[in-house]
Order: structure tokens, then C-alpha cells, then sequence
């Protein structure tokens, strides 16, 4: 007997599904569809349809390029890199007139290799970075922004801007502004792991 | 802060592969450890192999609280997979075949009681229904050879597939050892259909499997999707699909070689 699908980790669910086990597809599809759908609603000017339909077109696109995921354990963090890209796209497309959108619609095409295999013991480095960050927020409307999005975890961006009177590019942009913190800090942290232990080190921290 | 190295479009990417040097790590990790406002706004746009683990470790500070999958959601998701991802033989390509069918006899969808030896559950079912097949030899000129269970093909030709249902019912077919979802379809009135993709016949290609391959056609009057994955899921752990009422389930079997 087969175990379940939905018992196997991940690395072991991409295996299957690349032998075409439509069940090993539809545990991934289930284990990470709230995910995927957080990322998107984190676009406070997509709205809930759109929403869905970026998680359809990122599983779409996902399991059609299966094959060329390097690091099949990282399956979680190539999946929200797609859901990031097709909310992205799905939002240029939209604003066609802004200057914005030069910069939204350089679209990155999610392929295995996006996603950084981090041997140990940077794998869980990004996770103590994020905690860091959030503690250290100063009081204000990032802060609670961040918080409404990430910490109580309810509300999407759009609702988030409905209920503080916002704009609903201003919570995008918030959002947006402290996620390139966060990986600002995480790539600092990822560089000074990287630039220990040769000789010749300087007056590194 | 002593260093003013900004980042570059493509560092991020080339420090997270291991292509720069430790002195040139340490100084974008002086560098970034200030509040570089422009590096900031390069790593906002700029897609590197860090923006899928940062994502999981924001969304992991809250409750996981995004809409669980649906089966709607999901059936929607497996018919833009189903097109493309097994690589259905249609038009051109099956267009010589399918007018080899065209006017045929239904006999050439022979259909003999093959070597399944699992139930075939029909006994009691509101609708049966009964899947053929024929086996499309490719070549200059593609010839057709009667279908039958038991029968080994070569793994050039590729199969196609006649249902014949005895009334309205939703049909699926499966693909039981690979527990892929071959085809989904519905019949609207007793009578034979002909296995279509985008609307034309379709063949379906064996090549890249080995061995015995069983195709399973399960039928009910409405079979939605946690339905057919329950099916999906009993065959390929060989057992007989069980429902609140009898499935229609008629199997063929052939070995590819
Ligand atoms: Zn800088």
C-alpha cells in the first residue's frame, strides 16, 4: 500500500507528481493553496477573484514545470515565488499608464533555480531575520500594516486599506517596503555567513 | 559606513550561488547592514532566490489563513494541466486515424473481458457504461488494429477511446497505475462518445510508459471531483472504488513494450 499523499513530504510529492500521480498534485494543490493565496492578497489591487486566479495560474504553471524544480524540499518557496510573479504581471498588466510599471512587468520567470538552496546553517536564517524585524518595528502605520497582513494573518490588503481609510496602493507600498527590508537584512545576514571563516577577514562584525 | 558598493542587478544573485568571493561578500554585508534606501528598492524588484524563503517566513508569523483548495478550484486547474501535460494526439496528428473511424463499425472498438482482476463494479449501477478502444499504429500511413484487453502494443501507437454509456452520466477516465486522470467527459443521452480534446478526437499517446497499463472508465450520473479522486485514489491502491451509490467502473488492460 502506498501511503498517503498527503503524509510525504515535499521533496517526495514532487517525485510522484512527476510520474503523472495526479493525487501527489492534488496534495501539493492542497497543502500550499492557502499560502499561495495569501501571497496574492498581499496586492491590495488585486481583488479576491483576481486573487484566485493568480493561485490558478501559479499551480498551472508550477506543474507544468515540475521538471525543472532543482530543489524539490524548497517546493514551498518556488511556489510563492510564482505566486508572487503572477501578481505581479496580473497587476502591471493593470496599470498600464504608470511609471510603475516598468519595474512590475520584468517579469521573472520562475524557474528551479530561483529558488537558493541554503545548506544549514543558513536555512532557517530568513525566518530569525523576520522575527527581528517585526520586534523592532517602530511604532506608526508600517507597524501596523505589517502586523494586520503577517501577524494576525486575517485580513488581505485590500481589506487591510478599507479599514484604516487607506489607499489601496499605500498598503501595497507598505507591505512592499518592509518585505525589501526584510530581504535586505537577509541577503546582509546570508553575505556575512558567506564572508566568514576565510583568511584575511578584517574588521567584519 | 565606510563602504558605498551599492548592489548591482545580478550580486544578489551571484552571492546566493556561491560565485563571489568571501572579501566580496563581507562587503556587501557592511554595506547592507545600513539602511541603503536605493539597494532596497533594487532587491524590491529585482527576483532572486531569496524572495520564496523570505515570503514562507513572513506568511509564517500569522495563522496559514488563505482559502483552502476546492474541488471546483482544482477540477479547473486539472483540465489546463490535462491538455497539455500528457500531450494528447490531436487534429493533424490523429486526423489520419480518426478518418480510418469515421464510418467504422463499432467492432473495430472490440471490447473482450481482458485480464483485469478487479471488480468490474457496474452491478447495480444507475448507469453503466462501457469503454472501447482501438490502437492507432503510427507510420506513413497510420493503420488502425482492433482494440482488445490483454493486447501488447508497441509503445509508438497510441490509443483511441470509445465510450458507450447506457444513459446521462458523467464519465472519467483513468489511467489507474499512473493515477492520472486520462480524460474527463460527460454523456448527455444513452449512445457512444468519442474521447475529445478541445473538441476533436483525440489520441492518446503511449509512449514513455512500460509494462501493463490499465484504463479504468468510472461512470455515475454525477461524479464530482472529491468523487472521482476517491475513485482515482481506491484503483490505484487496486481496490474497488465505493460510493453512496455503485460507480459505474468498466477497466481494459494492455502492455506496452
Ligand atoms: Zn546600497
Amino acid at each position: 500500500m502506498p501511503e498517503l499523499p498527503t503524509e510525504l513530504d515535499d521533496a517526495s510529492l514532487v517525485a510522484r507528481a512527476r510520474l503523472g500521480d495526479a493525487g501527489a498534485l492534488r496534495a501539493i494543490y492542497d497543502r500550499y493553496r492557502p499560502l499561495l493565496q495569501r501571497v496574492a492578497s498581499s496586492f491590495a489591487e488585486l481583488d479576491p477573484d483576481d486573487a484566485d486566479d493568480v493561485v490558478q495560474e501559479s499551480f498551472v504553471r508550477a506543474f507544468r514545470n515540475l521538471g525543472g524544480l532543482a530543489a524539490p524540499e524548497r517546493l514551498g518557496a518556488w511556489l510563492v515565488t510564482i505566486a508572487r510573479n503572477r501578481s505581479l504581471t496580473r497587476l502591471a498588466r493593470r496599470k498600464a499608464r504608470q511609471e510603475m510599471q516598468g519595474e512590475l512587468s520584468r517579469e521573472v520567470e520562475a524557474r528551479g533555480d530561483e529558488v537558493a538552496e541554503m545548506p544549514d546553517p543558513e536555512a532557517a536564517l530568513e525566518l530569525d531575520v523576520v522575527r527581528r524585524i517585526v520586534a523592532e518595528l517602530p511604532e506608526g502605520p508600517e507597524k501596523q500594516t505589517v502586523h494586520l497582513f503577517y501577524v494576525e494573518g486575517q485580513l488581505s490588503a485590500r481589506e487591510i486599506a478599507e479599514r484604516l481609510g487607506v489607499g489601496k496602493s499605500a498598503i501595497t507600498m507598505r507591505l512592499e517596503r518592509f518585505r525589501a527590508r526584510v530581504k535586505r537584512r537577509v541577503l546582509a545576514e546570508v553575505a556575512r555567513l558567506r564572508g566568514e571563516g576565510s583568511p584575511g577577514r578584517g574588521d567584519g562584525r | 559606513m565606510s563602504n558605498m558598493t551599492h548592489l548591482e542587478r545580478g550580486t544578489a544573485r551571484r552571492l546566493l550561488a556561491g560565485e563571489l568571493t568571501a572579501e566580496q561578500a563581507r562587503r556587501i554585508a557592511d554595506h547592507l547592514d545600513g539602511a541603503c534606501e536605493r539597494c532596497e528598492a533594487l532587491l524590491a524588484e529585482e527576483t532572486c532566490g531569496l524572495d520564496g524563503p523570505v515570503d514562507r517566513a513572513l506568511l509564517a508569523l500569522g495563522p496559514a489563513a488563505g482559502k483552502p483548495g476546492n474541488d471546483l478550484e482544482w477540477a479547473r486547474i486539472r483540465r489546463q494541466l490535462g491538455i497539455r501535460r500528457r500531450g494528447w494526439l490531436v487534429g493533424l496528428a490523429a486526423a489520419a486515424a480518426v478518418m480510418l473511424v469515421a464510418g467504422v463499425s463499432l467492432r473495430i472498438f472490440q471490447h473482450d473481458p481482458g485480464p483485469w482482476d478487479g471488480v468490474k463494479g457496474s452491478a447495480g449501477a444507475p448507469v453503466t457504461a462501457r469503454l472501447r478502444f482501438s490502437v492507432v499504429l503510427p507510420g506513413a500511413e497510420p493503420s488502425l488494429a482492433r482494440g482488445a484487453s490483454g493486447l501488447t502494443i508497441p509503445e509508438e501507437a497510441s490509443l483511441l477511446f470509445r465510450v458507450e454509456a447506457s444513459g446521462p452520466a458523467d464519465l472519467a477516465l483513468l489511467r489507474v497505475d499512473g493515477g492520472e486522470l486520462v480524460w474527463q467527459g460527460r454523456a448527455t443521452r444513452a449512445g457512444a462518445i468519442d474521447v475529445e480534446e478541445q473538441g476533436r478526437p483525440a489520441a492518446y499517446p503511449l509512449r514513455g510508459l512500460r509494462g501493463r497499463q490499465r484504463f479504468a472508465l468510472v461512470a455515475a450520473p454525477s461524479l464530482g471531483p472529491a468523487r472521482l479522486e476517491a475513485a482515482r485514489a481506491a484503483l490505484a491502491s487496486g481496490a474497488v472504488p465505493e460510493g453512496p451509490e455503485p460507480l459505474s467502473l468498466d477497466v481494459v488492460e494492455v502492455t506496452v513494450r
